[in-house]
């Protein structure tokens, strides 16, 4: 009964958590500055919109995904594609995660240089966090959703408790009737924002292991719509408290409108630091899912090297890619790079995917039933 | 772990076997019983004389020669003398010179195999009460001689029986020591497996109750009994336990701890992952749950196996209080054990190095207590910890009273003395003080035991990184917690596999009303264990 002889099960609401805790993590300390220099006071809308984009998003991954219900991307890639260009997208994938942990780490360790260890070198701080996530990484993926379904509920819940404090603070008359300037700045602000959704492309590595694969997609909506709920909260929160000019102005929106809350304050000297141990768990918890993803992604490749020493050698590269940036301006720049090539593999690539399958199936060089063996 | 490792260990483990084997010379070459009794007697001699305490007694049965061997330690006399030798006695004068009943009697050294099993036989079938079994070959006699039987051998014979007049010294019934209830029974388990079968008995009278006895050991009583509802417990369970059992290869097996250490998941983990017990009410209810218990002789504990972190946090007194009872204080233990683990660590990141988050006004209080204090936090806090530590074992290797006595005194003048003397602060010692008790709290000893070394764990990630190396810590542990699984039952359960129809007795205790079905993440044969009985009372 050795559990990582076994193939993983995910259940329902454990890809509810797995995507959400994907999804949510370092960025959303950020998240309003993007969104406002845009869209300003109509960026709560904004960001609803962009999660309803990414649940059509989903939509076209997990249809993708479901051609080839027993593999993951690795196995269907060669399948659909041919041979050399499947093994690049499989490069490219892996590499997109592999980013996805650089910046994402690198961005924790500048946050919690600048607020909480003022002193401590980014490698020191790096260094531990990546022990940290290689530690759960170790058994393979059941332990990751594990740790997540017993540890977001509360992080999450503790964190919007704390963030409901914000609204008392809230100056209403912030607000605007929608759509004052046109609906156009609404949706330039959209490419931005959907950045922020991006982490459930990981379900073209494990849709396989869903164990109800018809409620896939319920479950992976669920947590979108639970992001967006929970990005307008915070979007709004920022809208009302401090203001669409100050909010661009910040480099942490998030944090600088968790330094109003008066109530706290009266207990604790500075508030925000509560909310940045609130945030650690939820960095974390994504940290592990994009480096286990990377080792997965390589193992998968080549199958021969064990998923530990993936996950061994990926420490040190990630390590060393994540210093190579002089500055956080640098690494905004590096995120948005990640950025781009998520969205082509939450949207472009699955449109490929289903495309090279059709043309594929009209050649006769796959076979023609739909779902292959997919169990109810 | 990597898949190749345990078919490697078994490899290397009956290659190892193989050499034992080998080496292990004959020992006493001759293994059958010769027909001549005096020969047997020299045998025996040879093999056990030396001891003090072996006994031969020759006796003339049905005009037979005849002797028997026992250690005189082992065996009861009163019933070895009631059950056996009464018996034997009452024939033969009587019967056995006319020759009528014993029909071999008169060609006595002649008789070949058949016969002789004959007269073991009717031997046996006079000894009513005992349990009895023939036995021809050495080896066998003599460990069975070294568990309490008494052996029978008759001249002419190549078979001797082998009749059960075990003593069993014991200590009775006590009360629980460590696993109190204010209402609840008060019977707990003793070292004799036996007994300890009984008491579980008594109580399920269930025909599904298995009690597989294992032997375990090369030497020692090594009896090992595994209990299961036999449909109830989840099947895989019971083989992967079975085939953990089959590959325990060691001399004796001390206690119970012993054989957790060899058969749980993870050698590595700080966290008990079978529950000990020494209640066979609580044995029973987990039984009845879906759970497994394992029991060894010579140990007092049944251990209850697969756990899941949140069935150590329950105790037995938590089903003999009222559930709101219950509840509410199941939520201090977990709130205590919480804190015994968390406070310290907290403690030092904020002071070393985030005071701002301590509330403005004690900070200020704290600091002027602090202020005089020469040594840095960090070895404040370790020397308090340390000293803790200290009295605490110290009470423990000290007779009871003394050791009391040591303890408060130590904990009250030394606490007072070193804060007057500005070697710690006062805040110090309340939160190590605190800490410390809060330990105690844990229902598992073993558990408290993994919950101090955490602590310092925690205070030296937070020592090294403040309040970051603290929540890194803490990532870790839960990830540890994460990763635990007891015989495929994750050790999370039910907070991951989340299952909100757990919680109503693992994480909370509702109404035993409300209580109708077993944990899921056990994956029993059957879910149900009540209908739910809602007795509304009539309205006229």
């Amino acid at each position: 009964m050795k559990e990582s002889s076994n193939p993983p099960v995910i259940s329902p609401l454990q890809l509810v958590f797995l995507i959400f805790g994907t999804i949510v993590g370092v960025g959303f300390i950020t998240l309003p500055r993007g969104v406002m220099e845009k869209a300003r006071e109509d960026a709560w809308i904004s960001v609803l919109l962009a999660g309803i984009v990414s649940i059509l998003a989903l939509w076209l991954s997990v249809r993708a995904a479901r051609l080839f219900p027993q593999d993951t991307l690795v196995e269907y890639n060669p399948k659909a594609f041919g041979r050399i260009l499947g093994f690049l997208f499989n490069l490219a994938y892996a590499g997109y995660f592999f980013f996805f942990t650089v910046t994402g780490v690198r961005t924790m360790a500048e946050v919690v240089r600048a607020e909480m260890l003022p002193f401590t070198p980014l490698e020191v701080i790096i260094l531990t966090m990546l022990f940290a996530v290689v530690y759960v990484s170790w058994d393979g993926l059941m332990p990751i959703i594990r740790l997540k379904e017993s540890g977001l509920p509360l992080t999450f819940l503790l964190i919007v408790f704390f963030l409901l404090f914000a609204f008392l603070e809230a100056d209403w008359s912030e607000l605007r009737v929608p759509f004052v300037e046109g609906i156009a700045p609404v949706f330039q602000a959209l490419p931005t924002t959907i950045y922020s959704y991006l982490g459930f492309e990981i379900l073209f590595l494990y849709y396989p292991f869903v164990m109800r694969k018809e409620k896939a997609l319920l479950g992976g909506s669920i947590a979108i719509a639970l992001t967006a709920l929970f990005y307008a909260f915070i979007v709004l929160g920022t809208l009302v408290t401090i203001g669409v000019d100050v909010a661009i102005a910040q480099t942490y929106p998030v944090i600088t409108m968790a330094k109003l809350i008066e109530v706290v304050r009266q207990f604790v000297e500075r508030g925000e630091l509560l909310l940045i141990i609130l945030w650690l768990p939820l960095a974390y918890t994504t940290h592990i899912v994009t480096l286990f993803s990377t080792a997965f992604t390589l193992q998968r490749m080549f199958p021969p090297i064990t998923l530990r020493w993936w996950l061994s050698g990926l420490v040190p590269a990630v390590f060393t890619v994540s210093l190579i940036p002089q500055n956080l301006i640098e690494m905004a720049a590096w995120t948005d790079k990640v950025g781009v090539v998520g969205l082509f593999f939450s949207t472009g690539y699955p449109l490929l995917l289903l495309l090279a399958v059709w043309i594929r199936r009209k050649l006769h060089l796959l076979p023609e039933q739909d779902r292959i063996g997919e169990t109810g | 772990m990597k898949p190749t490792q345990p078919g490697a260990k078994r490899v290397k483990r009956t290659k190892l076997q193989r050499l034992l084997q080998k080496r292990k010379p004959a020992p006493f070459p001759p293994d059958r019983f010769s027909s001549s009794l005096e020969e047997n007697i020299a045998e025996i001699r040879q093999r056990l004389g030396h001891n003090a305490d072996f006994v031969t007694r020759r006796l003339i049965y049905a005009e037979q020669k005849a002797a028997l061997f026992f250690f005189e330690t082992l065996v009861d006399i009163k019933l070895l003398s009631e059950q056996v030798v009464d018996p034997l006695r009452a024939v033969s004068p009587g019967e056995g010179t006319s020759g009528v009943e014993v029909t071999d009697g008169g060609t006595g050294t002649s008789v070949g195999e058949g016969t002789a099993a004959g007269l073991m036989e009717e031997i046996s079938l006079r000894i009513v009460l005992r349990e009895t079994h023939q036995v021809a070959a050495w080896n066998e006699a003599v460990s069975q001689l070294l568990q309490g039987y008494v052996l029978l051998l008759a001249e002419g014979e190549t078979k001797g029986l082998l009749i059960d007049v075990k003593k069993v010294e014991k200590r009775g019934i006590d009360e629980p020591d460590t696993e109190q209830s204010v209402i609840g029974p008060r019977e707990s388990f003793v070292e004799n497996l036996t007994t300890n079968i009984t008491l579980i008995r008594q109580r399920l009278r269930d025909p599904h109750l298995s009690v597989e006895e294992w032997r375990l050991t090369r030497r020692g009583s090594g009896r090992v009994a595994l209990f299961y509802l036999a449909d109830v417990a989840n099947p895989q369970i019971v083989q992967e336990v079975r085939s953990r059992l089959s590959r325990i290869d060691v001399d004796a097996i001390q206690g119970q701890l012993h054989l957790q250490e060899l058969i749980h998941d993870n050698n590595f983990s700080l966290f008990p992952q079978m529950r000990p017990t020494e209640r066979p009410d609580a044995t029973c209810s987990y039984l009845l749950e879906g759970n497994l218990a394992l029991m060894v002789d010579g140990g007092a504990h049944a251990l209850i196996f697969p756990i899941s972190f949140f069935q150590l946090l329950e105790t037995v007194d938590d089903y003999y209080s009222s559930w709101q009872y219950a509840t509410l204080i199941r939520f201090v233990r977990m709130l205590a054990l919480l804190f015994s683990i968390v406070v310290p660590g907290l403690y030092l990141s904020l002071v070393a190095y985030n005071p701002e988050l301590i509330p403005t006004r004690l900070v200020i209080s704290m600091d002027a207590a602090r202020v005089k204090v020469a040594l840095p936090i960090v070895v404040e806090i370790f020397v308090m910890e340390l000293m803790i530590e200290v009295l605490r074992e110290a009470g423990l290797k000290l007779p009871k009273p003394i050791g009391q006595a040591v303890s408060i005194v130590g904990g009250l003048v030394i606490g007072d003395a070193s804060v007057n003397a500005n070697l710690v602060s006062p805040v110090t010692v309340v939160i190590v003080a605190f800490t410390a008790i809060s330990s105690f709290t844990a229902p598992v000893y073993l558990l408290g035991v993994s919950f101090r070394i955490l602590r310092f764990f925690l205070l030296l990630s937070s020592s090294m990184l403040g309040l970051y190396g603290f929540l890194l810590g803490l990532f870790l542990v839960h990830a540890h917690l994460a990763r635990l699984v007891s015989f495929g039952v994750p050790y999370l359960a039910p907070l991951s596999p989340l299952r909100l129809g757990d919680w109503v007795d693992s994480i909370v205790r509702l109404s035993y009303k409300m209580l109708t079905s077993r944990p899921s993440f056990l994956k029993p044969l059957q879910r149900v264990k009540a209908l739910s009985t809602r007795v509304r009372p009539r309205r006229h």
